[in-house]
């Protein structure tokens, strides 16, 4: 395993650790306390992992897209598991449909945002060592803000939310008869 | 002799002159008899979450009256726990196999008939004032006089600033769709204001009003005068959930976020300021010499999950998610006031219930049993089985699934995603251990598989399963 791969190593053997603990410890009677602990590891590392993949990625050497494609790691991982639990419920096609709601999308936005703070940082506080720039930090920003700007378009001019239940419905009627 | 033909012509004019008068003023005299009915339902609004239920901290003094003063029915059930589908069986006395809203997309059918109809022809005024929210937009809803409704956001409505709709005509944000009725902009207030209103107007004949409240939905806001009165009340998880379940696997896309407690106190506070709400129509009723002949129903259109078996919101069979509150008065005749009955009653037993006390034959069509035996004192068991049913309601991650539910035990059948189960609700009441692979209860399995089927087959022919 390259180095560069070591954080998001790490961090999916503690979102599968905190899994664990977080759906099954309270049946070994454990206090809540650590269940909400492990909870909130849980979803730091889902939300939050490419804030310190990315970085830390780059400074282990990882070029950018590398590093990007490592700070997807988890969320890719998250999203299958999430479209996964989907098809056992809705069936194959629906339930890879699911993974297109708009919250799935806007993670993924959420998680490009955390890589762009991970940017800026680096650029700040190491950028002339690594070669970083800290003025590309806001390019991280386009998708989440692509995204916005659809829904937002949408209610704006007809009224219409289009990733998060009525496009997102009307394309699984269209293409599903449901 | 002329004497007695004299006496005996008055005699027979007396008994034709009370004939004719009798003939002429029966509707008016029959009329008169008939109850009024005050329907109210809440959103949500779990079965134990009263005071009379012993909730910890719940404060509904208005709803435990209404328990004092009528029966509550302890085992109260939905035969499907979603907005819409409920909604509808209550209005139709159908399972929503029959009546077509089977989840909040499939739409209303006008062709159904609700108990609004019958009573209108027996001469009721009718009004339904509140939350609709079924699919396929506002219907010209026969029966129904005053239709005073919303369709903001998607026909859930907002706490606070929903625009009404009045009989089909749509009014902008703080318009009173009854003249001289000031609105305070908060929706179950503006609701109840309406509704002392409506019934003031027509308290000189029978009425049946139905009041649709949109609280406890989510996103559960209080009254200003309830906000934070509950902040400092300990809240106990169920023991398999957690503060952050709402985040956890598929229950982010029921859109709670916010830590389990916090919520749970957010949605007492709006309980609590409903119930407010409910006591001043106890109020006018009684100011208005109306409460001994009116029947007033209190109902959630279904359950909620707080955690129990690590879900939220409701759609599952579980007992958490199909059980509602249901209260009924009815002074002028309700034997033993104060009663609980514990026999399994479902929300499509209301319709048929309403007809009867209106005295009104309900439309054979109806799969839902009167409830009058029980007013009357009659405390034989209902039904001994129903059955449960969930459609599928993409994209919610919730498997299509059908339950019988009997007195003992409850069988899920799930179409897909999850293991069948099988719950012994007298030794397991949380529902804890599945039963379904128990050897000693294969027989058991078997018959209730059977009987499933059975039921269901006859649920979706029409008649009474």
């Amino acid at each position: 395993m390259r180095r560069d791969s070591y954080p998001v190593a790490f961090t999916l053997l503690v979102a599968v650790l905190a899994t664990l603990a977080y759906d099954y410890a309270w049946r070994l009677g454990a206090p809540l306390w650590l269940r909400n602990g492990t909870g909130l590891l849980l979803f730091s590392c889902i939300m939050l992992s490419p804030l310190w993949v990315y970085p830390i990625g780059r400074v282990l050497g990882a070029p950018l897209g590398r590093a990007v494609r490592l700070a997807l790691v988890l969320p890719v991982v998250w999203h299958l598991k999430e479209m996964l639990v989907a098809t056992t419920i809705f069936g194959l096609g629906p339930g890879l449909y699911t993974g297109l709601q708009g919250p799935y999308l806007f993670y993924y936005g959420l998680s490009f945002g955390a890589m762009g703070v991970g940017h800026l940082l680096l650029g700040l506080f190491a950028g002339a060592g690594l070669g970083i720039s800290a003025w590309r930090a806001p390019l991280f920003l386009l998708p989440v803000l692509a995204l916005g700007s659809l829904e937002g378009l949408g209610f704006a001019l007809f009224n219409y939310d289009l990733l998060v239940f009525q496009g997102f419905l009307a394309g699984y009627n269209a293409l599903f008869g449901g | 002799m002329l004497g007695v033909m004299k006496t005996y012509r008055t005699e027979q004019f007396v008994k034709c002159f009370l004939l004719v008068t009798l003939t002429l003023l029966s509707p008016w005299l029959a009329a008169a008899e008939r109850p009024n009915i005050v329907f109210i339902l809440a959103d949500d609004h779990r079965w134990d979450a009263l005071g009379v239920m012993g909730h910890p901290f719940i404060d509904t003094p208005n709803l435990d009256r209404i328990a004092a003063e009528g029966v509550l029915f302890e085992n109260a059930f939905v035969t499907s726990s979603l907005c819409s589908p409920s909604r509808a069986s209550f209005l139709t006395g159908l399972y929503p196999q029959r009546h077509g809203v089977q989840n909040n997309f499939t739409p209303w059918d006008n062709a159904n008939v609700t108990f609004f109809e019958p009573l209108k022809e027996a001469g009721y005024s009718t009004a339904f004032i509140g939350k609709w929210h079924m699919p396929g937009g506002i219907p010209e809803l026969r029966g129904v006089d005053d239709f005073i409704t919303f369709d903001h956001m998607g026909g859930q409505g907002a706490y606070y600033d929903t625009p009404f709709i009045a009989n089909g005509e749509r009014l902008v944000v703080g318009e009173s769709p009854l003249p001289g009725v000031e609105l305070s902009g908060y929706i179950t207030e503006d609701l109840t204001e309406l509704s002392l209103a409506w019934i003031e107007q027509h308290r000189d004949k029978p009425f049946a009003l139905y009041l649709s409240h949109k609280a406890v939905h989510l996103p559960m806001t209080p009254s200003s005068g309830w906000e934070g009165r509950y902040d400092d009340e300990p809240v106990q998880l169920p023991p398999e959930a957690d503060s952050w379940l709402a985040f956890a696997d598929g229950n982010f896309k029921h859109f709670l976020w916010d830590p389990l407690e916090a919520k749970m106190r957010d949605y007492a506070e709006t309980a609590a300021a409903m119930d407010e709400q409910i006591g001043r129509i106890l109020t006018l009723l009684d100011e208005l010499d109306l409460a001994d002949n009116t029947v007033l129903i209190y109902a959630g259109d279904n359950g909620y999950l707080w955690g129990e078996h690590r879900l939220i919101d409701k759609r599952w069979s579980y007992e958490e998610s199909i059980r509602i509150p249901f209260l009924l008065r009815y002074p002028r005749r309700l034997v033993e006031p104060g009663r609980r009955h514990s026999s399994m009653v479902l929300n499509l037993d209301l319709a048929p219930t309403l007809l009867e006390l209106a005295g009104v034959a309900p439309p054979q069509a109806m799969q839902g049993k009167s409830l009058v035996p029980i007013i009357d004192g009659d405390d034989s068991p209902v039904r001994d089985a129903w059955i449960y049913k969930y459609f599928e309601d993409f994209p919610y991650p919730v498997p299509d699934q059908t339950a019988l539910r009997t007195e003992r035990y409850k069988l899920v059948d799930y179409k897909r995603g999850r293991r069948d189960e099988l719950f012994d609700l007298s030794e397991d009441p949380q529902e804890q251990n599945n039963l379904i692979d128990e050897p000693r209860l294969a027989a058991q399995v078997k018959d209730m598989r059977a009987r499933l089927m059975s039921m269901t087959a006859r649920i979706e022919q029409g008649k009474t399963p």
